[in-house]
C-alpha cells in the first residue's frame, strides 16, 4: 500500500473538470473499428463502472475490450490545454473522442507492448469538443491478470486552471532530444534536427516506453513588451526526476536532492519555481531544461509551464502551500497508522 | 504496535473469507462411485462406446482390485461405466475425477481418448500418487444421454486399480462453447517451431508429461489444420487457446497473431493461470484448410495446453456468452 501510495502524482496542476467520466459506461468484449464511430449503436452492450477491473464482472477474462460513454460539457475557458485523464489501463489503449483518435499509450499486436503502471493524460484538441452529445471511446487489450480502466483518483476531461496564472504559457510542443551534446545550454545552439515533446507530459506516454537517463528540452520564446519592467518568473511544474534549467545560456537554477531517497527526497514531487533575474531578459529568449530521470516515467509532466508575474507567482505558492499542508497531514497520518 | 495488528488480522480475515468463498470448484457433481463392469486382459475394442460389456464382472469403484477378488494380479484391465449426463450440465466445463489410479491409466468418453496419466509399457512410468482429473469435451458429450466412460489401466505390481478418492463429474460453470472445436489430437514437437518430421501425435487439452514428454520443459509447438467454410472465415472469428503453462504465440497460416506470458523473455509466474482469447484479424481465416501452431515456452513441472475450451468462435457468440457469463451485483 505504501508504494502504491508513493508512486501516485500528487496533485501539481489545478485541473478542474469540464465533465467528469467516473461511472457507469457502456463495454462489450471483442474488437471492431466501427465501435469507435459515434453512430454505431451500443445501446445493447452491458454497463459497468469505471475504474474497476473488468474481472470484477467477467471473471478470468482476457483480451480485447472497448468501453463507450456520452458525455457533455460544461463551458470551456478560453484557453490552456485540455487534458483527459483515464487512470491506469491494463495494459494497451487507444482513445476516440467524436470517432477521432486522441492517443494511445502501449502498443497493439503485432507489436505487444504493455504499459499497465502509465497514468494515462492526452491533450485533446478543443475543437473536438461540442458542448452536448460527445462520444469517447476506449479500445483495451488486456494480457492477462486484471484488464481494462482499472484504477485512478482522477478519471474525466480537465482544464488547468493554473494556466490562468501564466502570462506568457510555454506548454506545447519543445524541442527534445536524449543524446548528450556540448554548448546544448548556448542559446545559439542548432536544435533544428532534435525532435519534439509535448509539455507536460511523461516521455513514456510519447514513444519513448523505457526511456530513463537524461533528456534535453528547448524552447524559444518572446515575452511582451508590457512585462519587460516586472518581476518574472519561470514555472516548470512538475518534473521527473530532477532538472536544471538554463535561461539565454545562464543556469538558472536546478532542483537535485544531494541524497536519493524516495521517501524524503522525492524531487519529482517539488513544483519548480525559478526567478528570471531581469539582467537575463531579452526580447528573444532560449531555456533550456536538462532532465535526469531515475527510473519510471520521467520528464516535463505536470503544468503548468510557463512565465508568471510576481503577483501571479504569490496566488500560485499559497494555493500549492495550502496543498502541501494536506499532503504533510496525510504523511503523519501514514507515520500514525505505521508507529 | 497494536495498531498493525488490527491492520493484518482484518487482512488474515478477508484472505479467508475469499478462500471459503471457492471451497468448491463445481456448481454440480454426480458421484461416479459403486460397481463398474471390470475385465483383465487388453483389447482396443474395449474403448468404444457401443461394446457390449454385460458379460463383465462387477467390482467396487474406488477399491484396490486385489481386494475385489483379484487377489495378485499385476497387469492390464479395463473399467467401463454408463452414466447419463443431466441436461443442467449444458453448456459447463465438464471434469472427469477417477481418484488415484494405481499405476498407469488411459481414459475413453464414448469411444474418443479424453487423456492419460502416467505411461504404458514399452516405455513404462507410473503416476499412482497423481490424481486424475480429466476434462470432457462438450462435443463428445450426449446431454441427457447414455454417455460411456471406458479407462484402460495397467498395474505393474502391489495393489492396481481405480484405488482411491473422488470417484465423479462435475460441472464447473459455464463454458465457452466454440463453433469449431479443436480439442483433441494435435501434432507436437519439441523446438521453438512445428517440425513435421519430429512431431508425435498429443491430446489437446492435456499436459505434455503425461503423453510420451514426461520431465520435458522449455520450448514446443502444437499444430493442427482446419477446414472452414467461406460462411465460416466471412465472419471476425476468435480462437480459444485454452489454458497454456507457461508462454505462447499464436500463428494462423504463419501469420503472428498474439502472445501471452514471456514466451521469448522466459519470464514466467502468472501466464499459466490465464485463458487465451485471440482476436484474429480480417482476412487471415481462409475457406479450406487453414494452419495453426501454438508455440509453448513451459519454464518447469506440467506444460502444455492445461485447459479448454480450445476452438474457434465468431465474435458475435463469443460476446453473447461473455454477457451471459456476467458478474451481476
Amino acid at each position: 500500500m505504501l508504494l502504491l501510495l508513493i508512486t501516485s502524482n500528487v496533485k501539481a496542476s489545478d485541473w478542474t473538470y469540464i465533465a467528469s467520466l467516473e461511472g457507469q459506461w457502456q463495454f462489450s468484449v471483442g474488437d471492431d473499428p466501427d465501435w469507435a464511430k459515434p453512430s454505431t449503436d451500443v445501446s445493447g452492450w452491458d454497463r459497468i463502472f469505471v475504474p474497476a477491473a473488468w474481472e470484477r464482472y467477467y471473471e478470468g477474462y482476457n483480451g480485447y475490450g472497448w468501453y463507450r460513454k456520452d458525455f457533455s460539457i460544461k463551458s470551456l475557458p478560453a484557453e490552456g490545454p485540455i487534458a483527459l485523464f483515464l487512470g491506469c489501463i491494463d495494459d494497451v489503449d487507444e482513445v476516440f473522442i467524436n470517432g477521432v483518435k486522441v492517443g494511445q499509450t502501449g502498443s497493439f499486436f503485432p507489436h505487444f507492448k504493455s504499459a499497465y503502471n502509465v497514468e494515462r493524460k492526452y491533450d485533446i484538441p478543443r475543437k473536438l469538443l461540442k458542448p452536448t452529445n460527445n462520444v469517447i471511446a476506449v479500445r483495451v487489450y488486456d494480457e492477462g491478470r486484471d484488464g481494462g480502466i482499472v484504477s485512478g483518483r482522477r478519471i474525466g476531461i480537465c482544464y488547468d486552471n493554473d494556466n490562468s496564472l501564466l502570462s506568457v504559457n510555454l506548454s506545447g510542443k519543445w524541442k527534445f532530444s536524449t543524446y548528450r551534446q556540448s554548448n546544448v545550454n548556448n542559446e545559439n545552439f542548432d536544435d533544428s534536427k532534435w525532435g519534439t515533446m509535448d509539455v507536460p507530459g511523461t516521455w513514456e506516454s510519447q514513444g519513448l516506453p523505457d526511456h530513463d537517463g537524461y533528456g534535453w528540452y528547448r524552447k524559444r520564446f518572446t515575452i511582451p513588451t508590457n512585462l519587460n519592467s516586472q518581476k518574472l518568473y519561470l514555472v516548470l511544474g512538475k518534473i521527473d526526476d530532477t532538472d536544471r534549467v538554463y535561461f539565454n545560456g545562464n543556469q538558472l537554477g536546478r532542483t537535485e536532492s544531494r541524497n536519493y531517497n524516495i521517501r524524503t527526497n522525492a524531487d519529482y514531487r517539488k513544483n519548480r519555481i525559478y526567478e528570471i533575474p531581469s539582467r537575463m531578459l531579452k526580447a528573444e529568449n532560449v531555456v533550456v531544461v536538462e532532465v535526469n530521470d531515475y527510473k519510471g516515467v520521467g520528464g516535463i509532466y505536470e503544468g503548468p509551464v510557463g512565465i508568471m508575474t510576481e503577483k501571479d507567482v504569490e496566488i500560485y505558492s499559497d494555493r500549492l502551500k495550502r496543498e502541501s499542508h494536506e499532503i504533510n497531514s496525510f504523511w503523519e497520518f501514514i507515520d500514525y497508522a505505521f508507529d | 504496535m497494536r495498531k498493525i495488528i488490527y491492520i493484518i488480522a482484518a487482512l488474515i480475515a478477508s484472505l479467508l473469507i475469499s478462500k471459503l468463498a471457492k471451497a468448491s470448484d463445481y456448481n454440480q457433481q454426480m458421484n461416479i462411485e459403486g460397481k463398474w463392469s471390470f475385465k483383465i486382459g487388453d483389447d482396443p475394442d474395449w474403448a468404444s462406446a457401443r461394446f457390449n460389456d454385460s458379460d463383465w464382472t462387477k467390482i467396487e469403484v474406488p477399491s484396490r482390485w486385489e481386494d475385489e477378488g483379484f487377489q495378485g494380479y499385476d497387469g492390464y484391465a479395463w473399467f467401463r461405466k454408463t452414466v447419463t449426463i443431466p441436461l443442467s450440465f449444458k453448456d459447463q466445463k465438464v471434469i472427469l475425477e477417477l481418484g488415484y489410479i494405481d499405476d498407469v491409466d488411459e481414459v475413453f468418453f464414448n469411444g474418443e481418448k479424453i487423456g492419460q496419466t502416467g505411461s504404458f509399457p514399452p516405455y513404462y512410468s507410473t503416476a499412482y500418487n497423481a490424481f486424475r482429473k480429466y476434462e470432457i469435451p462438450g462435443r463428445l458429450i450426449r446431454i441427457d444421454g447414455k454417455n460411456t466412460i471406458a479407462v484402460r489401466v495397467y498395474d505393474s505390481g502391489l495393489e492396481g486399480g481405480i484405488v482411491r478418492g473422488n470417484v465423479r463429474i462435475g460441472a464447473a460453470g459455464l463454458i465457452i462453447v466454440p463453433e469449431v472445436d479443436l480439442s483433441g489430437k494435435w501434432a507436437f514437437s519439441k523446438g521453438r517451431s512445428y517440425n513435421s518430421t519430429s512431431a508425435k501425435q498429443i491430446l489437446v487439452p492435456g499436459q505434455w508429461e503425461n503423453q510420451g514428454f514426461d520431465g520435458y520443459d522449455g520450448y514446443a509447438a502444437y499444430s493442427r489444420k482446419v477446414e472452414l467454410t467461406k460462411q465460416q472465415t466471412d465472419q471476425k472469428m476468435v480462437m480459444l487457446a485454452g489454458r497454456i503453462d507457461d508462454a505462447d504465440e499464436l500463428y494462423i497460416n504463419g501469420q503472428f497473431i498474439g502472445s501471452t506470458g514471456g514466451y521469448k523473455t522466459q519470464e514466467t509466474g502468472w501466464s499459466h493461470k490465464e485463458f487465451r482469447n485471440y482476436t484474429i484479424p480480417a482476412g487471415v481465416l481462409k475457406p479450406g484448410n487453414n494452419f495453426i501452431e501454438i508455440r509453448i515456452y513451459d519454464s518447469g513441472s506440467e506444460g502444455g495446453i492445461l485447459e479448454g475450451p480450445v476452438g474457434l468462435i465468431s465474435q458475435t457468440k463469443f460476446i453473447q456468452f461473455w454477457k451471459a457469463k456476467r458478474i451481476r451485483y
